[in-house]
């Protein structure tokens, strides 16, 4: 009885104590995450609940034993896969790459580590600060290099990085032309052509 | 190519042959190194129950080993027929690691029954006895390690692969890594597994004598998986370290994107690990005269594993990869400005510290209580024995996990930044797809090394005793 009076009183404060406390304090949990510590605090009450438990004593038969090992199996495997199946899952690209645009495809390569471009630049909040931030890429290409059009100048930049170097910025990028198949340079152009 | 297989894919073939064959190799490979060292201490401590145990292990080591020769060949043969550019490229570049691997399988193969069949016949040269099992764990590991360089090899390759020495393929940057992390492990599975035997025993036998030995036999197993299990978190960063020394981008696949959450499940299932060694010793301890006494510790051990398992469990947020995009506000997926050094490594890794810590010191405490306390073998609370299954279930769905967490660390790569995957299935699966795939794997290995431990304890025992 004392261990679910506690465990109600802690999820209580977990989901209680984010409307007292306010936006600006850097303290507050969103929904997700007080899922998590309420499913947290429910399973460390189960264990303290094994703790008081009162002893077992031996099976009387061998189904029965045998039975419950087997269920202790089939408990903590179910359980395992049910919480990995509620967790933050991404589309699977197995089902998802025949219904893609090219843009969408150019914006998974663009962020994926096997490419690597977010790892020295960023778009929007995601990336790295090495290389320009290239957020609204497509604009500021735009009038970059008169004579070059967009697309033009960002295939010269994945070519030949060196040929413009943004001022501040250092001339670090290695030609990415060699690197892509011919589908994710087309992709990716894509994507870096959608962001105005 | 050929075509797919039907109903499943090529990918999931390969997938559930290849982690049966390492569950099985990691059983052969780990239990033997156990067995030897019970033998050694039966010999030194002249304890026959040490004896018996080894014996009546190595008995399910000798059913097992075919089980892991047939899926040896069965994901050779897989691999074979459906990845043929890349196997054609893997058996030549490696052809002399190979040709040494038969010989090292077969010499492996061929002591493995000579450990088994002279057990009697060596009984009045038990050191000779042990010399030939020693020899065999140094054969079985260095199988073990030949075929770690051909899958860190595929991981982190040397520059220019395709011209690289074959010492210098071998001797990749996350070999050492592999091959240490591997060894622990193997040593942890093997005792978790004899714990288990141990426990379906205890729970079928019907006399005192026989609860007594498998209570103790348990204990033995258990002891031996959680104080690998303890050096495991060092071998494990170790062989993550190397992998971010050799390529940063893996490093934010694993850790910042889609494979972030696999390593939050990754934690929970460590956590569960830690826990339940230490719950089982709090119901183990009670069967030591005046054992009581230590539990307020374990009480407090049980709340420091908990807060740890909690810091490790926090995670940065809720989106499942880099690109996603939340359907509500960032704040609500994302965590709290002030709190975010509790998503960091250094929290993590004072986190994993203090677990590993608090379940070294419960066990120096257990010792404590059988120094100075009797235990009444065969006398112990049935949950024990229910924990002594939980715990092998947690390790080899672990296994089953992170072995695909490894292998789509390379991305659409079949050898990361040189033979790029061209099949459909050059993706990471979702997590709740992996986990049932390693939810699968986990039931199928159970229920063959059911079967095995059927003929090898049971149909054993009745012979014996008929």
């Amino acid at each position: 009885m004392r261990i679910i009076l506690i465990v109600v009183a802690v999820i209580a404060a977990i989901w209680v104590a984010p409307v007292l406390i306010s936006e600006d304090s850097g303290l507050k949990f969103g929904v997700s995450y007080r899922v998590l510590f309420t499913l947290f605090v429910l399973f460390a009450g189960f264990l303290f609940y094994l703790l008081r438990a009162p002893e077992w004593k031996p099976f009387k038969s061998t189904p029965r034993a045998v039975g419950s090992v087997g269920l202790v199996f089939v408990a903590v495997i179910g359980a395992i896969v049910l919480l990995a199946n509620v967790s933050p899952q991404f589309a699977s690209e197995g089902q998802a790459s025949t219904g893609a645009s090219s843009g969408e495809r150019g914006k998974a390569a663009f962020f994926d580590p096997g490419v690597g471009c977010f790892l020295c630049h960023t778009v929007a909040t995601s990336g790295g600060t090495r290389g320009p931030d290239l957020t609204h890429v497509a604009t500021v290409a735009a009038n970059r290099r008169p004579g070059l059009s967009v697309e033009d100048y960002l295939k010269e930049s994945l070519f030949s990085p060196g040929a413009y170097v943004v001022a501040t910025f250092d001339n670090i990028m290695p030609p990415f032309g060699d690197r892509l198949s011919p589908e994710q340079l087309k992709d990716i152009l894509a994507y870096l052509m959608s962001l105005r | 190519m050929p075509p797919d297989v039907p109903l499943i894919n090529d990918r999931l073939v390969l997938w559930v042959v290849a982690e049966l064959h390492l569950l099985f190799a990691a059983f052969v490979l780990g239990a033997p190194i156990f067995i030897v060292i019970c033998e050694y201490l039966g010999l030194k401590t002249r304890d026959e129950r040490y004896e018996r145990l080894a014996k009546e292990t190595m008995k399910i080591v000798a059913i097992a080993y075919s089980l892991t020769a047939l899926f040896g060949g069965a994901m050779t043969f897989v691999l074979v027929g459906k990845y043929q550019e890349f196997s054609n490229f893997i058996f030549q570049r490696f052809y002399p690691i190979f040709g040494l691997y038969a010989l090292l399988l077969l010499a492996e193969s061929g002591l493995m029954y000579v450990y088994w069949y002279t057990w009697d016949a060596l009984a009045g040269r038990k050191r000779w006895h042990i010399s030939i099992g020693v020899l065999l764990n140094v054969l079985g590991t260095l199988v073990m390690f030949l075929m770690n360089g051909v899958g860190s090899f595929m991981l982190t390759p040397p520059d220019s692969p395709a011209t690289a020495t074959v010492w210098q393929s071998l001797n990749n940057a996350t070999w050492t890594g592999l091959n240490l992390h591997r060894f622990v492990a193997n040593i942890s599975f093997g005792g978790f597994m004899v714990a288990l035997f141990a426990a379906l025993m205890f729970l079928t036998s019907k006399k005192e004598d026989d609860r007594a030995f498998y209570d103790w036999m348990g204990y033995i197993g258990n002891f031996i998986g959680v104080a690998a299990l303890v050096v495991l978190p060092v071998a494990g960063y170790i062989y993550t370290k190397e992998i971010f020394a050799y390529d940063a981008t893996i490093s934010t696949l694993l850790m910042a994107d889609k494979l972030a959450w696999f390593f939050v499940m990754q934690g929970i299932l460590v956590g569960f690990l830690f826990l339940g060694a230490v719950y089982y010793m709090w119901l183990s301890i009670q069967r030591i005269e005046g054992g009581a006494r230590f539990r307020t510790y374990i009480r407090g051990a049980i709340w420091a594993c908990l807060v740890g398992l909690a810091v490790w469990l926090v995670p940065q947020s809720f989106l499942p990869s880099l690109t996603a995009e939340p359907s509500g506000p960032i704040s609500e997926v994302t965590i709290p400005e002030k709190t975010i050094f509790l998503g960091l490594m250094p929290a993590k890794g004072l986190a994993v510290s203090a677990i590993v810590v608090v379940t070294a010191f419960v066990y120096f405490l257990y010792r404590q209580a059988i120094a100075t306390g009797k235990m009444a073998w065969g006398r112990i609370d049935v949950k024990a024995q229910l924990v002594l299954t939980f715990l092998p279930a947690v390790a080899v769905f672990t296994m089953a996990f992170m072995g695909p967490i490894r292998e789509m660390a390379r991305g659409q790569w079949h050898i990361f930044q040189f033979m790029p995957d061209k099949t459909p299935y050059s993706f990471i699966t979702p997590l709740g797809y992996t986990a049932i795939v390693a939810g699968a794997i986990t039931i199928i290995f159970f229920l063959l090394m059911g079967a095995i431990f059927w003929l090898g304890f049971k149909v054993g025992h009745q012979k014996e005793t008929t």
